[in-house]
């Protein structure tokens, strides 16, 4: 679980938000809402330790942020960009495979090409792309490739920043699936849009509205 | 072997002459480049006889410590000049790079007048503050191009290791093709020297030992051990101050400083 005490962000002397409690529950699907510039990627980056808050302090089950080594944390809460970044030059399948290089991730398996092209299927991606260079993917192909990546590391919770923006329509439509199939597993979705989010509209969402300085849980 | 040639000061105030013709070229052609030229003149004549004479000074001393004192100014004159030419001002690092300098340049150039030359003793301020003063000269170009490229190809590179960082990278694993450039970048140019040397003109020490009156083959060796000696400070000197200074562009929570 993260909480979030009485946070508050600000770049100037006004604050960009301030008085943020939240709580945010492994398994859960979160969206949170509001228009461009009011601060959801600003969240998003706090919750994955790129930004300090300038007041108030964020925990991990009950431990400070500030306890955990920058790589274990990160491992733990995946931020995901809004635009896809891939090791261009790097085959797709070495893209995947990326974190497991990483010292962190050096005791765990590595998953087997199979579970991959299972991966690839339910993101609609042919297995041959696999072999292709990463620059070669359009930005709807690069976003689900991260999404595989991401999976794999079987984080507590992932951080989506615009997830649907720039993409055209059939990864759109892919990725909104897969949202919509996520039932209440061990991952925490937490995205972040401005517009609506295809396959999030069911009443398993958690939806919190970004205003005014402020976030509001809604129930719609 | 002739002795050197003195130069006298009829035949010096001659020198002049070229400057002279210079500054007929600027008046005709309206470059406006008198003052400059006769600004310069002076500095240059009241420059290197100053220096002339602290060194003859400096050569009399006989004790390591004020050797290794000038040596250090010296290195803290070219940190200051490495900072006017890096154009990073988020992240700290004079105190990195003068760390890595002090400690590269003053085992290098030990290693020359101790080992190589085998100078007795080894602090003898003839050999340890010319070749340490071309230690810091041609070197400080290499760090500063390491430090240049570390910081741009960090901020070019960003949102690319970020990325890295999201999946659980360390800031070392982060970056590890940037620091290379980096390192990379500041050891070429010695490199390079390497290949040139010797084929366009004569390198300027090699010069001097000749016109006053060496052996050959005696300038020649010195030139070798210059050549190779640049190479390894420039090597250490840029791998130190790299990793030194990548240390500085993260947090300790692991969030870039740029």
């Amino acid at each position: 679980m993260i909480e979030l005490r009485d946070v508050a962000l600000s770049y100037t002397k006004s604050p960009l938000f301030e008085g943020v409690n939240l709580e945010l529950k492994q398994g859960e699907i979160v969206l949170v809402r509001g228009r461009s510039g009011c601060g959801k990627t600003s969240l998003l980056r706090l919750l994955s330790c790129f930004l300090l808050p300038t007041r108030g302090s964020l925990t991990l089950d009950q431990r400070p942020y500030g306890e955990f080594r920058y790589q274990e944390l990160r491992t733990r809460i995946v931020y995901i960009h809004q635009s896809p970044v891939m090791e261009e030059t790097l085959p797709v399948l070495e893209n995947v495979l990326l974190p497991f290089s990483y010292g962190i991730h050096k005791t765990r398996k590595r998953p087997e090409e199979e579970e991959i092209r299972r991966l690839c299927a339910d993101f609609h991606l042919r297995p041959e792309l696999l072999g292709r260079e990463a620059g070669s993917l359009s930005v709807g192909e690069k976003q689900r490739v991260a999404l595989i990546r991401a999976h794999l590391l079987q984080p507590a919770f992932m951080l989506l920043d615009e997830p649907l923006a720039n993409l055209d329509g059939e990864s759109a439509a892919v990725i909104g699936a897969w949202f919509a199939r996520q039932s209440l597993a061990s991952t925490g979705l937490i995205v972040a849009s401005h517009q609506p989010v295809e396959g999030l509209s069911s009443g398993k969402v958690r939806i919190l509205e970004m205003a005014e300085g402020g976030l509001r849980e809604r129930r719609d | 072997m002739s002795a050197v040639i003195e130069i006298g000061w009829p035949q010096l105030a001659l020198c002049l002459l070229f400057i002279l013709a210079a500054g007929v070229a600027s008046v005709a052609l309206r470059l406006g480049l008198q003052r400059d030229l006769l600004w310069g003149t002076v500095r240059t004549f009241a420059q290197l006889f100053m220096l002339g004479l602290i060194l003859k000074h400096v050569f009399h001393i006989q004790v390591w410590w004020p050797v290794l004192l000038i040596f250090w100014c010296m290195l803290a004159f070219a940190v200051q000049i490495i900072h006017g030419r890096v154009r990073e001002r988020s992240v700290r690092y004079l105190d990195t790079t003068f760390l890595s300098m002090f400690l590269s340049f003053t085992i290098i150039t030990m290693i020359v007048t101790g080992l190589i030359v085998q100078v007795r003793p080894w602090y003898e301020p003839r050999y340890f503050l010319p070749l340490g003063g071309m230690v810091i000269g041609n070197s400080m170009n290499a760090i500063a191009i390491a430090l240049d490229r570390l910081f741009g190809e960090l901020r070019k590179s960003k949102s690319l290791v970020e990325m890295r960082l999201t999946l659980g990278a360390s800031y070392r694993e982060a970056t590890a093709d940037i620091t290379r450039d980096a390192v990379k970048a500041g050891m070429i140019p010695s490199i390079n020297a390497m290949m040139g040397v010797g084929m366009v003109f004569i390198p300027g020490m090699m010069t001097g030992q000749i016109l006053a009156g060496a052996d050959v083959v005696t300038a020649v060796k010195y030139q070798v051990v210059v050549m190779l000696m640049l190479v390894g400070s420039t090597s250490l000197g840029s791998v130190i101050v790299v990793l030194l200074s990548l240390r500085r562009c993260f947090t300790r929570d692991g969030r870039l400083r740029l």
